[in-house]
């Protein structure tokens, strides 16, 4: 069995913030992109092998294809599911042992938040969604060190928090991370 | 001493550029550095030895220091400039100073934020440029307005404190009780350990420790000289490298295609066009870094020459200078193949030989510059950078100036090479250029030789920057065993060092904020001069 670390939404998926600080701090050993486009494109599944760190497997998968991979995808008992932090200190230790039951971490990695919210809607089941990187778009306002959200994605995340799910904007864990509470909704009449 | 106005300009100024964009892209790695930084304020206070030995002291506070968004709470040029001017003024040795520089650093780091805030401004006044075709604009956007609000930023607090604060810090010093001075000395003997744990946190596994242990002890037992050490440390990681069979001779991992795609590939750039706009990328892409963008403008005026050249109409231009404007940012060295890439494309567009949109470019912009900083900031940021400044801390430390000067030279030939080399390699190649960089195979084997070296010069400087040395001794009947030179010094030299740095290592590795483990080294070592525990006895 597998256990999910974290889901994080990030739209330059692997790169500097998620190889040296991300995968260390949550002790993973597999990073999972979910993205249409990313699971057509062979070429650029080869640079993100290539580029993934020695011991990390990484796997791409459409969302149609996270139906059978969600099932892998379960919290230890120690990470349950509304818990302050989705992992818990002792299992990410390089020094402690890891838990038996789990074979392989996972850090599932996608680009939008519309994307996250369909593994929900797909029966994912997570404690905390964490917003580390959104360009900044057209229409898009900044929220949090580099991350600007657009309206519509703000919508999102809304929906996705009413869910009971904690959504917070982190880049580096240790920075503070942001709470979606914290944010100044966008007034209606600004879109 | 004094510090007389005209000193404190000049350290100010010092301050400014070492935090700015003009050094061909190896500032960020050489004048913004402590080590480096020290030994220019020494340079203008009349005591460059000790300004670079305290430079080199407060850097191995900093030794973990890798921004991708922050790590250590800690503004380098405050501690590094500041802290060294005031260290010197003061007349504090080393290890007094740097618990002052500590509190110095966090003081400034709000400036980061609040540039990379206001910087976005300017990026706005670079999109209306852009709307009116003003090539010449956008690059004046990057350059000027973000390098005046750094000058402001760190030269106007910079002359304040130097100025003013170092006959306070002078006055504050005399009026301290000595056991609180002794007490902040051995925190600042202690503080070094904060940067080396920070450094094995993110650098050592625990399969390579035998190497860290080979540096200590060549250090602490045989005292070698920190450069010697360095030598041992590259003849072990190449023998290391080739009897674990990392060189991969097999043929299969060598690259298929033989010549780049030169099929149908039109020449519209000359020489100069590429040479100027890789210099450009390599100078100025962090010139204007802001939160909305990120290098996106410093990447848009890195293609200034090369619009210029492929585009006449002042649509086409206003159209390319908006397509680069975008959110872009990456490891800006390993990163410059997107750059190259990216000034291929555009070639070729606009050459028309091949039908390619302005959308697929920024799409291959945007699919490669993750990844590659992944690898990249792996690399520089936590590989050649961490080693060359070990290696330029320990000589420093012993008082010679090859320090600093080795340590720059080594550093900008490495960095100008990675961005130079993968520049081309992305103009010549394309898209491919980034699965040959990293399938030559050379990769994995660099890596594992660097870390190797890296932990054995990291060993050394756990032996010879980070002091901690106990007073206590055991009185049995008419015997004093004192603990540290009958004890600890006849079972192992430094234990004292190596234990603090591997414990403060245990601690980040359990997720304890950096912040958290400076607390600790001050409580431990205030608490522990005022009980007696602890002193050079």
């Amino acid at each position: 069995m597998n256990e999910l670390a974290l889901v994080r939404i990030d739209d330059r998926l692997i790169h500097g913030q998620v190889v040296i600080k991300w995968l260390r701090y949550l002790g993973c050993n597999e990073v999972t992109i979910v993205d249409e486009e990313l699971s057509e494109d062979v070429d650029l599944q080869t640079v993100l092998r290539l580029a993934a760190p020695r011991g990390v497997k990484l796997r791409v998968a459409s969302i149609d294809q996270v139906g059978e991979l969600v099932e892998d995808w379960q919290p230890c008992g120690s990470c349950a599911a509304g818990s302050s932090s989705a992992v818990s200190v002792e299992d990410s230790l390089p020094f402690a042992s890891k838990s038996q039951n789990c074979r392989r971490r996972v850090l599932i990695l996608v680009k939008t938040p519309s994307t996250a919210l369909a593994l929900i809607e797909r029966g994912l089941s997570i404690g905390e969604l964490n917003v580390g990187g959104l360009a900044g778009v057209e229409g898009a306002r900044r929220v949090y060190r580099s991350i600007s959200v657009t309206p519509d994605q703000m919508e999102i995340l809304r929906e996705i928090s009413s869910r009971g799910i904690r959504v917070y904007f982190q880049t580096v864990p240790e920075e503070r991370a942001l709470e979606l509470a914290e944010v100044v909704p966008i007034p209606e009449a600004v879109q | 001493m004094q510090i007389n106005w005209i000193q404190a300009v000049l350290i100010s100024i010092a301050a400014y550029l070492g935090s700015s964009t003009w050094f061909a892209g190896v500032g960020y790695f050489t004048v913004y550095r402590p080590l480096v930084g020290g030994t220019i304020v020494g340079l203008i206070l009349g005591e460059p030895i000790a300004g670079m030995q305290l430079g080199a002291a407060i850097n191995a506070i900093y030794l973990g220091f890798i921004s991708t968004g922050g790590s250590l709470p800690g503004d380098l040029i405050f501690a590094g400039y500041i802290g060294t001017a005031l260290g010197l003024a003061a007349g504090l040795d080393a290890p007094t100073a740097l618990s002052l520089v500590v509190p110095l650093g966090l003081l400034g780091s709000g400036i980061w934020f609040f540039r990379l805030a206001v910087d976005s401004l300017f990026v706005h006044w670079a999109d209306a440029f852009a709307e009116r075709g003003s090539v010449r604009g956008v690059a004046a956007m990057n350059l000027w307005p973000g390098q005046i609000l750094l000058l402001l930023l760190y030269g106007i607090p910079t002359f304040v404190i130097v100025y003013f604060g170092s006959p306070a810090v002078q006055s504050v010093i005399a009026v301290v009780p000595p056991k609180l001075v002794e007490g902040l000395a051995m925190v600042g003997g202690m503080l070094p350990a904060l940067g080396l744990g920070m450094l094995l946190n993110y650098m050592a596994e625990r399969r390579l420790m035998g190497f860290y242990l080979l540096g200590f002890l060549l250090a602490t037992y045989l005292e070698l000289p920190t450069l010697v050490i360095a030598l041992i440390g590259v003849a072990v990681a190449s023998l290391h490298v080739q009897y674990s069979g990392m060189v991969q001779t097999d043929e299969s991992v060598v690259p298929e295609s033989g010549s780049p795609d030169s099929t149908g590939r039109t020449s519209l750039l000359s020489r100069s066009d590429l040479i100027g706009s890789w210099f450009r990328w390599l100078t100025f892409s962090h010139s204007c870094y802001n939160y909305e963008r990120l290098q996106g403008l410093g990447f848009a005026h890195g293609m200034t020459p090369i619009i210029e050249r492929l585009y006449s109409t002042r649509d086409d231009v206003a159209l390319a200078l908006k397509r680069h404007l975008v959110f872009f940012n990456t490891e800006p060295n390993v990163g410059a193949v997107v750059h190259g890439v990216a000034v291929a494309m555009e070639e070729q567009r606009a050459s028309g030989t091949q039908e390619i949109t302005g959308e697929a470019i920024n799409s291959v912009k945007s699919g490669l510059m993750g990844p590659i900083a992944g690898i990249g900031d792996s690399l520089t940021q936590g590989l050649i950078t961490p080693t060359l400044l070990a290696l330029g801390i320990g000589l420093a430390q012993q008082g010679n100036p090859a320090g600093p000067v080795l340590y720059v030279a080594l550093e900008s030939a490495a960095i100008i090479g990675i961005s130079y080399f993968t520049w081309m390699q992305g103009y010549r190649w394309g898209k491919v250029a980034v699965e040959r960089i990293l399938r030559a195979g050379l990769l994995r084997p660099l890596t594992e030789g660097a870390t190797v070296l890296g932990l054995t010069v990291v060993g050394a400087l756990t032996a010879t920057v980070v002091q901690l040395k106990t007073k206590l001794s055991l009185t049995v009947g008419p015997q004093t065993v004192s603990i540290q030179t009958d004890v600890l010094d006849k079972i192992l030299k430094g234990a004292l060092p190596l234990g603090l740095t591997l414990l403060i290592w245990w601690l980040l590795a359990r997720k304890r904020s950096p912040l958290t483990v400076i607390v600790l080294v001050f409580v431990l070592g205030l608490v522990g001069t005022w009980l007696g525990w602890l002193g050079w006895g």
